[in-house]
């Protein structure tokens, strides 16, 4: 037995060292960088670890990132939630095996195969009020034209609008496989028992549906924190700092500004809220996924 | 040799139909060009996109057939480039041979080191002639008797208005932004607004000479004593004139704006009154690009209590410290900042920013350039003078990306009515004073 396992240990090492590679060690390296005040225009600030938690002394006073942090928690729940919501209702709608409905289906996945800075550029031209069709065809109904992208109001919704419509279709092939892999059992006896069509969602398919619910959420949620090609486009963080995430933020201080330490240690915030937050998704949710 | 000197000729003489610029047009570049030292290099230039490298770019085959050198232009725009080199030149890696030197990152790079420097090639060419560039274009690209740079572009804020929405009006050009102000409710209609400002990472170019007028500055006495003075009174009164002015006078979205969409609203006919640099307001007396082209004129940006302040910012061409072939990059640089390449491009294209007081003063240089009754070279040789008097200063500080940057966010929190002006600008000066200090620099408070 120990001879069959040191066995496998000898066949796994390769992949496990592969993996450590090209994971490990650029975490490893971004964390002791955040640890010094890393600038490029300053080469004696390598590896100088005299005050290794200054960056995140620093953090913590940062308005920017403070409000970052606002911007980005916004943009996670509205695009995250809206994807589940509406990736949902089109999964239940297209849960049938009609040729017409997989050619639907496949119009549908046209958005999330198109590359981000396409996404970006195309929702910039539909935002901008000079050019802007959708500004064109509210001016047809009488109603307002808004810039879209300048007013502080709509700078951050008109994102949300690009990034669900990019991604809903993502959620919709995710639910549609595990609508179509569910067991036809249940819900036929459901609706022998007489249930009705809300019961037989809520008591059967939801529940049945969760645990492609808490990986299609965990995925989401995590690529949220790299809208970066949308506001980098659309908006450069503005007006003001309303559209500035995190990770632009980050992506500022480190190419704009030269800090790589201090943008480093953005990096490591990111990184360990998103970890944090996915961990207490699965070990909630997820756990009662388990049980049922 | 004859036979390239011909096919030069011809070729001069076929593109321009100009027999005095063809006959002389790369005179200095031929009397090396005969042993062609450098034929089968390559260069890789980097530069943001900008009209003087878009009329090299046209050049170029000429420059090859010169010199057997063949080049590539890379141009994104200014916000990615600036990016892309600050990393670049930080790297040393050698990837480009000739890069822009850009002014607000000037005094980064060359602090850096990251800059080679050209006097030894400058001082082996008397054909380049260094002492043609204006002074004022070549004070940002030295370091005491270091030259680092030369400059392609003296870019000067100048407005541009229309007469006839003036003349309807019964006014005459603003003198100030507090008249600027007062005139804009009476000239604006529905399908011309009063004022194009500029939003994105333009802010921090327009809004100074704001600033400036109404006696703000950006630090107490640059670069000995960098104390932000954002939160001052008149920094507070520049922030709101020139928010008002957008955000009730300027066209919907123009906080997003950047200067193709502003300089754009000038040459649709949509808004009255323009200011920023010569390279984006000339373009709307430009006759093949502009619609109101014959309805302007050309005057210096309003002034306020303390004067008039027209910024400047000049653009060089520079060698990186890391570059492998300089001597074949610098034979690029003589090439495209010849007196013969800078004077065609100036008469070929709409490009009156030139660095060159022998172009600069040349007649056909002041002929082309009388857009509307207004001697574009003068205004821009004043803005270049008045420039000289140092309040320019702020903007080489290596710290100046950044705090440009906050800059534009709390000017454009006043803009789009997020903050009052007061609040915005204590926030930003509290910001500038966190990257000062951070940077090094003792703050007074």
């Amino acid at each position: 037995m120990r001879q069959r396992a040191r066995f496998f240990w000898i066949l796994l090492s390769p992949a496990l060292a592969v993996l450590a590679a090209v994971t490990l060690i650029p975490f490893l390296f971004l964390f002791s960088t955040s640890l010094t005040p890393l600038n490029l225009a300053r080469p004696a600030t390598w590896w100088d670890f005299s005050a290794p938690l200054a960056n995140y002394v620093e953090l913590a006073s940062d308005h920017r990132f403070l409000n970052s942090l606002g911007v980005q928690l916004r943009l996670s729940v509205f695009t995250v939630g809206f994807q589940l919501l509406l990736g949902l209702g089109a999964a239940l709608l297209l849960n049938s095996r009609l040729r017409f409905l997989e050619a639907v289906r496949a119009l549908f996945i046209i958005p999330m195969v198109l590359p981000p800075i396409v996404v970006a550029i195309m929702w910039k031209v539909l935002f901008t009020p000079d050019i802007s069709v959708l500004n064109w065809a509210l001016g047809l109904l009488g109603l307002p034209q808004p810039a879209w992208l300048a007013h502080p109001g709509l700078a951050l919704p008109a994102i949300v609008i690009a990034d669900i419509w990019e991604w809903s279709p993502f959620t919709m092939l995710m639910l549609l496989a595990a609508l179509q892999m569910m067991p036809a059992e249940p819900l036929e006896a459901a609706r022998i028992d007489g249930a009705g069509a809300w019961q037989v969602f809520r008591h059967i398919v939801l529940p049945l549906l969760r645990p492609a619910i808490v990986v299609t959420v965990l995925f989401r949620l995590i690529e949220s924190v790299k809208a970066f090609p949308l506001i980098f486009v659309m908006t450069g963080g503005g007006p003001g700092t309303v559209t500035e995430a995190t990770n632009y933020y980050a992506f500022l201080q480190g190419f704009n500004y030269s800090l790589i330490g201090y943008s480093a240690a953005i990096s490591v915030v990111v990184l360990v809220s998103v970890l944090a937050i996915s961990c207490s998704i699965v070990s909630t949710v997820g756990a009662r996924v388990d049980v049922e | 040799m004859a036979k390239l000197t011909r096919r030069t000729f011809l070729r001069g003489v076929a593109g321009t139909a100009a027999l005095p610029v063809a006959s002389t047009l790369f005179t200095a570049a031929t009397s090396r060009a005969a042993t062609k030292p450098f034929a089968g290099k390559s260069l890789n230039v980097f530069m943001f996109d900008h009209p003087y490298p878009r009329a090299l770019k046209q050049l170029l085959p000429q420059f090859t057939d010169l010199t057997g050198i063949k080049v590539e232009i890379d141009t994104p725009s200014f916000i990615v480039y600036n990016q892309r080199a600050d990393l670049e030149l930080s790297t040393g890696s050698g990837a480009f041979d000739v890069m822009t030197m850009t002014f607000i990152f000037s005094g980064k790079w060359i602090g850096a080191g990251w800059a080679a420097k050209l006097n030894e090639f400058i001082a082996k060419d008397p054909a380049l002639d260094a002492a043609d560039f204006l002074a004022g274009a070549m004070a940002p690209m030295k370091v005491g008797n270091d030259i680092l740079a030369l400059p392609f572009v003296a870019e000067s804020t100048l407005m541009v208005y229309r007469t006839d929405v003036l003349k309807q009006a019964g006014l005459r050009p603003p003198e100030t932004f507090d008249d600027l102000l007062a005139i804009a409710p009476k000239i604006q209609t529905a399908d011309t607004k009063a004022y194009m400002g500029r939003g994105l990472g333009g802010v921090h170019w327009i809004w100074p000479n704001y600033l400036y007028a109404y006696g703000g500055r950006f630090f107490a006495d640059p670069p000995k004593d960098m104390t932000p003075l954002l939160a001052s009174p008149e920094a507070i009164k520049a922030a709101e004139v020139y928010g008002r002015l957008c955000r009730d006078y300027s066209v919907p979205g123009v906080a997003s704006y950047a200067e193709p969409q502003s300089s754009g609203g000038m040459m649709d006919g949509r808004t009255a009154i323009y200011v920023d640099a010569l390279a984006w307001v000339g373009l709307a007396g430009d006759p093949a690009k502009s619609k109101v082209h014959d309805k302007v004129a050309y005057t210096l940006p309003p002034g306020g209590p303390a004067g008039r302040f027209p910024q400047v910012a000049v653009h060089g061409m520079q060698i990186p410290a890391g570059a492998k072939q300089k001597e074949v990059s610098w034979e690029f640089i003589r090439w495209a900042l010849s007196k013969e390449v800078m004077s065609r491009i100036a008469e070929t294209t709409a490009y009156p920013a030139v660095t060159r007081a022998s172009v600069l003063d040349s007649p056909r240089y002041k002929q082309k350039y009388n857009w509307g009754g207004s001697d574009i070279g003068a205004l821009h040789g004043q803005v270049l003078k008045l420039a000289g008097s140092g309040y320019m200063a702020y903007r080489t500080v290596p710290e100046f990306p950044p705090i440009g940057d906050r800059v534009t966010i709390g000017v454009t929190e006043v803009m789009t009515g997020q903050k009052p002006a007061d609040q915005a600008m204590r926030d930003t000066n509290r910001d500038i004073e966190g990257i000062l200090t951070k940077a090094g620099h003792k703050i007074r408070r």
